[in-house]
């Protein structure tokens, strides 16, 4: 047992996902190492300020305090105890091989096992103006705030869905940035209706309510079933355009707007490692598919949002139950009533999550009435224009299709950006439905990789001819 | 749902040599029915490099490539759009005494045929080309070849196939195929079935599941080039680029944005599944005789590699002919990763054979049955 305990475990990512994952099984007697973007574990959601800021947990991560320094404190008894590799990509994943960046170059790490907790990223939805200096993602402004202690404008606007929406203006509003209003897309009625299915995590719920009291009490003026329709200004943001419920238009003068309709797995090394992916009809996204404990694919193993998006209490408990799952396969027996216990507070986080996607449902209808010389792909300025003229021509089915057909989702993000909303564009547009459309496949490298870095891993053959043939100077 | 279709020409196989084919068969009014088991140009014709080039062909393409080359060069005209072809040259170079020499041999024999050339000195080169490495010593310049968008080419083709009457059905795979003496019957996944007296397989990697069904077998391998293309970069490269090193080729060319797209090395197949995996290595070994090359790389990020599926032959040359085992029946196919720019002019040759039997274009070094042993006789029909 101690030797097939002894084989060697990779955990990409230090959230709360991989950080559970990691603790359980070094605790189990695993060789563990653990991979991560960021320069300290945390994730995005627990992510610790640079080194010589001075604000409290309570400050920094509100009602999530405690959770927060529950993970920061388990991070740092495991970093004695696995091989840590902090400011680190994987961007590749052949057979059971890691391809690393680090900023000393490329590297690559075999594993017998590999636990995937990559988190997760913001949705956005084009609108005009959406690409403006002064525009970012709800999640990005967020983070700019609790990692930076910078605020994205001095009066900013909130758009989008979801608890996080009130959760960073809220947010905002404390740290004494202006907040020009809260810009909801779901209507009062929408939210009512799920109330009870939210009940299941009545605390988060209850959260929920307390942020936009403070924010009405401090005169931000909150909207409900709204549709922006743009956003102005010329180099930075100026104003933002809505409807409201009532058919009105609406212009509220800002500097700054955080845009987001939830969050969407960061799945590409799932796909890349032989999982496969789901559609999750309640987010209108796509999830990766496990088998209810965190199995993706032969030994290789999947926790937290970069999964399914559940949150962060949800995320330390699949790091947990992963952990479990990968013990089990290699012939520990995991604790039932402990399986028992994450089961249960799953479940409950799961039915609370049904009730949030019910609560706020991603307004894609409006990219019908987006024109069309708005950007969809940002990093390789396809227009939502280029991309209907290409589905009426074409009449492809598949957005990797389109893709191919128009360029969207090509360019340096890999379609992170515009990946969800150009395949609702072509289900609309081709009247097919959202999930078979499917979704843009992840493909390496995830992330760019430098020209030089790869340029010193060739074949030393090739690396002395490029050099001896290449470099020389040669008389005319 | 079953459905008998009757047509003139059946083929299989939706790349660049079954829609060309489809193409020129339309437009000589004759009824066509083309059945590919995914898109048209999933495959190699859809994600190549993208290069338009006469420079390097072998003697024995050559004039199969010219007659494309009339084609690109009113690409409009027939299609109805570009797709983002562009005649920016196409350029040889070399850092090698005895590789000059090939180009220059090579030149000799493209004035031979009609193709200008020019035989670029260091001076010249370094003039023209101020971001390339002084190493190059030399380098053979085909004006008048260029580049297109291979994701637009072939799905562009196919919509002006349909425009003049040809039947494309995508999302159809072949399950059987055979021939009563008369006419094929072609079977597919979807219940259609067609039945046509002349048939063409263009079916690339897995052109051998068609040629089996009628006791034909050919030495062909999978290959997928792989690709890798770069951020935008500042610096101007106009003419697609060529370059051997190593044994191998980096050849590259960059598009309008400012991306340059690079190709270098083959990954590994999955004919059953149909998906192309890319070795890192090979994009390692590219970016480092890249970056030797263009030293302006130095600080940019590669976004993406990609590859695609084509079918190779021992001696690179395609097969293009009349099957040696059933009359009418058309094969076009192992274009081993340089088919994209002789397309136009393999469905023009196609199309002579299934309805003249004969073309006027030599297609004599792409010979059915060169590979033929002597278990196989060669002229099984003769």
């Amino acid at each position: 047992m101690a030797e097939m305990n002894s084989r060697h475990v990779v955990v990409v990512g230090a959230g709360p996902a991989g950080i559970r994952a990691a603790e359980t099984l070094v605790e189990h007697g695993c060789q563990v190492t653990l991979i991560h973007e960021g320069p300290a574990p945390g994730g995005q959601i627990y992510r610790q300020q640079p080194g010589g800021f001075r604000r409290s947990a309570r400050t920094l991560y509100g009602d999530d305090a405690d959770r927060a320094v529950n993970v920061h404190d388990a991070a740092a008894r495991l970093i004695a105890r696995v091989a840590h590799i902090p400011n680190c990509t994987v961007w590749n994943i052949v057979d059971k091989t890691l391809y690393l960046l680090k900023e000393s170059g490329i590297a690559t790490l075999s594993f017998d096992s590999l636990v995937l907790a990559t988190g997760a990223m913001d949705r956005v939805l084009p609108l005009p103006g959406w690409t403006l200096p002064g525009v970012f993602s709800l999640g990005g402004a967020q983070i700019a705030l609790k990692h930076q202690a910078c605020a994205i404008g001095g009066r900013v606007a909130f758009v989008g869905i979801g608890p996080l929406l009130y959760l960073v203006a809220f947010q905002y509003l404390k740290a004494g940035a202006g907040v020009a209003g809260v810009f909801d897309t779901s209507g009062f009625g929408t939210k009512l209706a799920a109330l009870p299915r939210m009940m299941s995590a009545a605390r988060y719920a209850w959260r929920g309510v307390r942020y936009r009291r403070a924010l009405r009490r401090a005169d931000v003026p909150l909207f409900e079933g709204v549709r922006p329709l743009r956003i102005d200004g010329q180099g930075s943001v100026t104003a933002l355009q809505c409807r409201l419920p009532n058919g009105s238009t609406h212009s509220v003068a800002c500097d700054a707007v955080a845009l987001g309709y939830g969050l969407q797995a960061e799945s590409q090394l799932a796909q890349l490692a032989g999982a496969q992916v789901q559609f999750e009809t309640g987010q209108r996204t796509w999830i990766v598919r496990h088998d209810g404990a965190g199995r993706l694919a032969p030994d290789v193993y999947g926790a937290g949002d970069g999964i399914a998006i559940l949150g962060a209490e949800a995320a330390e408990l699949t790091g947990e139950r992963a952990a479990w799952s990968l013990l089990q396969d290699r012939g520990l027996k995991p604790p039932a009533a402990r399986l028992r216990h994450i089961d249960r507070a799953l479940d409950r986080l799961v039915r609370f999550r049904t009730g949030l996607d019910a609560a706020f449902p991603v307004p894609v209808r409006q990219l019908e009435e987006v024109p069309d010389e708005t950007i969809l792909c940002r990093c390789e300025t396809v227009t939502v224009g280029d991309a209907r003229r290409t589905i009426d021509r074409f009449q492809p089915r598949d957005v990797n299709r389109l893709k191919a057909l128009c360029r969207t989702g090509m360019g340096r993000c890999q379609g992170r950006i515009c990946g969800l909303a150009t395949a609702e564009l072509l289900s609309q547009r081709m009247g097919l439905p959202i999930e078979s459309v499917g979704r843009l496949r992840g493909q390496s490298p995830v992330k760019p990789l430098p020209f030089t870095l790869a340029a010193k891993e060739a074949e030393p053959r090739i690396a002395e001819e490029a050099i001896r043939g290449l470099a020389r100077e040669v008389a005319e | 749902m079953t459905e008998t279709v009757h047509a003139d020409v059946v083929i299989v196989g939706g790349g660049t040599a079954g829609v060309s084919s489809a193409y020129h068969i339309a437009q000589r009014g004759k009824r066509v029915v083309l059945l590919e088991r995914g898109y048209t140009a999933s495959q190699a014709s859809g994600v190549n490099f993208g290069g338009v080039r006469t420079n390097g062909r072998t003697e024995g393409e050559m004039p199969l490539s010219l007659r494309a080359k009339r084609f690109w060069h009113k690409l409009n005209d027939y299609i109805g759009d570009w797709c983002d072809f562009r005649i920016s040259g196409h350029l040889e170079i070399t850092h090698d005494e005895k590789e000059m020499q090939v180009m220059e041999k090579w030149s000799r024999m493209a004035e031979g045929h009609g193709q200008v050339s020019e035989l670029l000195t260091p001076r010249q080169l370094r003039e023209r080309y101020p971001w390339m490495s002084r190493g190059i010593i030399g380098g053979c310049l085909v004006p008048d070849d260029g580049s297109a968008n291979p994701r637009l080419m072939v799905p562009t083709m196919a919509l002006a196939a349909r425009r003049m009457g040809a039947d494309i059905r995508e999302h159809t795979e072949v399950i059987s195929c055979e021939h009563d003496g008369i006419e094929f019957t072609v079977a597919t996944k979807t219940g259609l079935s067609v039945r046509a007296p002349r048939m063409v397989n263009a079916c690339g990697a897995w052109s051998n599941r068609i040629a089996s069904q009628f006791g034909e077998e050919f030495p062909i391998e999978p290959i997928t080039p792989q690709m890798l293309v770069s951020e935008p970069v500042a610096v101007k490269i106009d003419p697609v680029i060529d370059l051997c090193l190593a044994g191998r080729y980096l050849y590259f060319r960059q598009v309008e944005r400012g991306n340059i797209l690079f190709g270098r090395g083959s990954g590994k197949v999955d004919l059953d599944a149909c998906r192309a995996y890319v070795f890192p290595v090979n994009g390692f070994n590219g970016s480092c005789v890249a970056t030797n090359l263009i030293p302006d790389l130095r600080g940019l990020n590669i976004i993406r590699t990609w590859s695609g599926i084509d079918g190779a032959m021992p001696d690179s040359e395609p097969i293009l002919g009349f099957s040696q085992t059933v009359p009418n029946l058309v094969h076009a196919f192992g274009f081993s990763g340089h088919g994209f720019q002789l397309g136009p002019a393999t469905g023009a040759v196609v199309a002579e054979l299934v309805l003249d039997g004969r073309t006027a274009t030599p297609i004599e070094a792409f010979r059915v049955g060169r590979f033929a042993t002597a278990e196989q006789p060669d002229r099984k029909l003769a």
